[in-house]
């Protein structure tokens, strides 16, 4: 997921308040201006993919089944469109560390270390399917929607830059503490039980029994008066800079926020529309990572911008990452599955090796996500800031668009 | 060796169940795909024949697809739910007017466990005694015997029995219930019409367990003392990638300080990951017990923000900030 930090020099030629004046304000210096695109492609692609997509589907869900009964044609099409966009978006990431040695070098654990102990893990779980194979799903469950989270931020905090829009430290505090707590009363509230049976869920997943930590009923209460406040003070702190700025923040910045809001708190509540979040997830997450694609790999050879480019490396970026994609979900846990069943008489089920197979290859994301937007190339200047405009026509300082 | 037993058990239990002696059965069986397997019903057309026709054409119309288990009463009945007003996706304009409200069909057969009966309206009260108009309201709800009900008979239409698959309906009435309903939707997939001739050359493979009741554990802080094999593999195993990871800081040369603390927080996660692993257990122990399940809340708590504060520690990997 990216992560952006305001950098010093960043906070001081861009987003620095104006100074407050002493008398009532007549004319309030405006910041300068960012001279930076506020969308990746432009406010259609940008506001759907982002967010908009997401939540009318889940308005659809919600207005036409009411209820939060399952529809009995969603797990089909969530499963086909995991082929799509849910792998290609976790092979992205391993193409990205993977592809040139520069980059293994710069992150060696993330890159060479990190795997053994995944698969340390993997091995454990196999050979204990109902102790170890239990917490380490469990741990992923929990990571899963946290990586999430950092990933809403990480969008927020680009779009917060490229909108001009000053992100402090109680800017900071009280959004990630909003983004997180979403997360965490969903989390929350699926982990609360009132008997000792409501411990272990009836249902597996993935054939790996499925546990609660057993919280008590206050907690995700608690989390919800927490999120509302840090609403509250983020909202402030927003509706405070837009009237020293004199312009309202560009709503692209808080569409993140409200996107994560919708698939955790409402959204939990409809398990028809909640099979689909990963995958939104995972959209927001190539816009981005196909966007950086396009922008690094333009830089550092030199290529003149066209849209023969685009295409081409799209299809190129598209096809690696599909093919990646399946074969780390599907390739090669059926591969061992079929292997180890003929072999040495596994008697695992095909559901549980793709389960904890899947989940191995998932924790190894969360890693080389946490390292992978901080890939430093002093050839590449601010791919996070990049245009599709950038990548078809030969860049011209182009002005703000849409920001206000 | 238990478990191969259970299997040839159940899977003696499977063969078909045949219909009361004189009762003449359709050729086609009804077929119920459920998360836990095929139960496949025989029915007695010549017993209800207005009842037996219009389940028949709801089933060919897909009816009952996607129709949940509303009601589980052990020794009693486990009862479909009513498709015109329950089923999601909701029936659309075709299979609506199938629906009919349907005679009582009675007769001189006995609810007995595997019997499938039809479900009505229950009598409106205040209603004069010799009302009997709830009885002929039978629409699309059926019910599956799990014991002999004596007080249904002449009652209630009996339309077929269980002709495969009781073991099934076993194990769906594992599912946890709020009241009488389980607490999870529980749904037929689908049904769909099949001869009686192609089940009978491949019957129904046995029941699929997916239910199990929580494991009983006994009250016992020393658990984790007692350490089964597999735990002791994951400790030693666990303990000894911490250790590496601790040491590797020391005896490598030209390691960075950045290196250094991703081995530290490598060292972190894997001792999280153990942490989880013996407290988890605990905390089920401490929910056993009357006396200490605020300790079994407070530990889960620890854990719950312990796990986030791990995560947020992971975000700092090989990072030099």
């Amino acid at each position: 997921m990216p992560r952006v930090k305001n950098k010093p020099s960043f906070q001081q030629t861009v987003t620095t308040l104006p100074p407050k004046p002493a008398v009532a304000p007549v004319a309030v210096p405006s910041a300068a201006k960012p001279a930076q695109h506020l969308y990746f492609v432009n406010a259609p692609v940008d506001y759907l993919i982002i967010g908009l997509a997401s939540i009318v589907t889940f308005a659809a869900f919600f207005l036409i089944y009411g209820d939060s009964k399952t529809v009995l044609w969603v797990a089909p099409l969530a499963l086909t469109m995991q082929y799509i966009i849910n792998h290609p978006h976790f092979a992205a990431t391993n193409y990205r560390l993977y592809h040139n040695k520069e980059n293994i070098m710069q992150y060696p654990f993330t890159a060479l270390v990190i795997p053994w102990l995944i698969l340390a893990a993997v091995i454990g779980s196999f050979y204990s399917p109902d102790y170890i194979a239990v917490i380490f799903y469990k741990v992923f469950m929990y990571w899963s929607p946290y990586h999430f989270s950092g990933q809403t931020l990480g969008i927020s905090l680009i779009y917060a830059r490229r909108a001009g829009f000053f992100v402090g430290k109680w800017e900071r505090f009280t959004l990630s503490q909003t983004i997180y707590s979403t997360f965490l009363y969903m989390t929350a509230n699926g982990d609360v039980i009132t008997a000792a049976t409501d411990l272990v869920l009836s249902t597996k997943s993935y054939d790996v029994d499925q546990i609660r930590l057993g919280l008590p009923g206050w907690v995700p209460y608690f989390i919800l008066g927490w999120l509302i406040i840090n609403a509250m003070g983020f909202t402030y702190l927003v509706v405070k800079w837009s009237i020293a700025q004199r312009r309202v923040l560009p709503p692209i910045v808080v569409l993140p926020l409200l996107t994560q809001f919708v698939w955790f708190i409402p959204g939990s509540y409809c398990p028809s529309f909640y099979l689909f979040v990963p995958m939104f997830h995972s959209l927001q997450y190539l816009l981005i990572a196909w966007s950086l694609q396009l922008k690094e790999k333009m830089d550092l050879l030199k290529i003149t911008p066209s849209v023969g480019y685009v295409v081409r490396e799209t299809a190129r970026w598209g096809l690696i990452n599909g093919f990646l994609g399946w074969l780390l979900f599907w390739g090669i846990p059926l591969g061992l599955y079929h292997l180890f069943s003929t072999e040495f008489g596994w008697s695992y089920t095909e559901t549980f090796v793709l389960g904890i197979i899947g989940a191995g290859v998932q924790v190894h994301h969360f890693f080389v996500d946490g390292v992978i937007w901080k890939l430093k190339k002093k050839t590449i200047a601010s791919p996070l800031m990049v245009n599709l405009d950038d990548m078809i026509h030969p860049a011209q300082l182009p002005p703000l668009k849409g920001a206000s | 060796m238990l478990h191969v037993v259970a299997v040839l058990v159940v899977m003696m239990q499977t063969g078909p169940v045949a219909a009361p002696p004189g009762v003449k059965v359709a050729e086609e069986r009804v077929v119920l795909n459920t998360p836990a397997g095929l139960i496949v019903i025989a029915l007695y057309p010549e017993v209800a024949p207005q009842n037996v026709r219009q389940v028949m054409t709801l089933v060919s119309q897909g009816v009952y697809d996607g129709t949940g288990i509303v009601r589980i009463v052990p020794n009693f009945v486990m009862q479909l739910s009513a498709a015109e007003m329950e089923r999601t996706p909701a029936l659309n304009e075709l299979q609506r007017k199938l629906i009919t409200s349907l005679p009582l069909e009675a007769s001189k057969l006995k609810h007995v466990r595997g019997v499938v009966s039809m479900a009505h309206d229950d009598k409106v009260k205040g209603s004069p005694p010799n009302d009997s108009s709830h009885l002929n309201s039978a629409r699309t709800s059926f019910s599956i015997l799990l014991g002999d009900a004596p007080h249904l008979d002449g009652e209630f239409t009996i339309i077929g029995h269980v002709e495969y698959g009781m073991d099934v309906v076993e194990e769906l009435i594992k599912a946890p219930v709020q009241q009488t309903r389980p607490r999870d939707p529980l749904l037929v997939q689908n049904a769909q019409l099949v001869l009686g001739a192609e089940i009978h050359a491949k019957p129904p493979p046995p029941a699929r367990e997916i239910f199990r009741p929580a494991a009983p554990v006994e009250l016992d802080p020393k658990m984790i003392m007692r350490a089964s094999t597999e735990r002791m593999v994951l400790f030693s195993v666990g303990v000894l990638f911490m250790i590496i990871c601790s040491l590797i800081p020391v005896f490598v040369p030209k390691i960075t300080p950045t290196q250094t603390k991703t081995m530290g927080l490598m060292t972190v996660l894997i001792g999280a990951f153990l942490l989880v692993a013996i407290l988890q257990p605990l905390a089920y122990n401490l929910f056993q017990s009357d006396e200490m399940p605020k300790l079994g809340h407070g530990l889960a708590i620890f854990l719950f923000f312990g796990l986030l504060g791990v995560f947020r520690l992971m975000s700092r990997f090989e990072s030099a900030a």
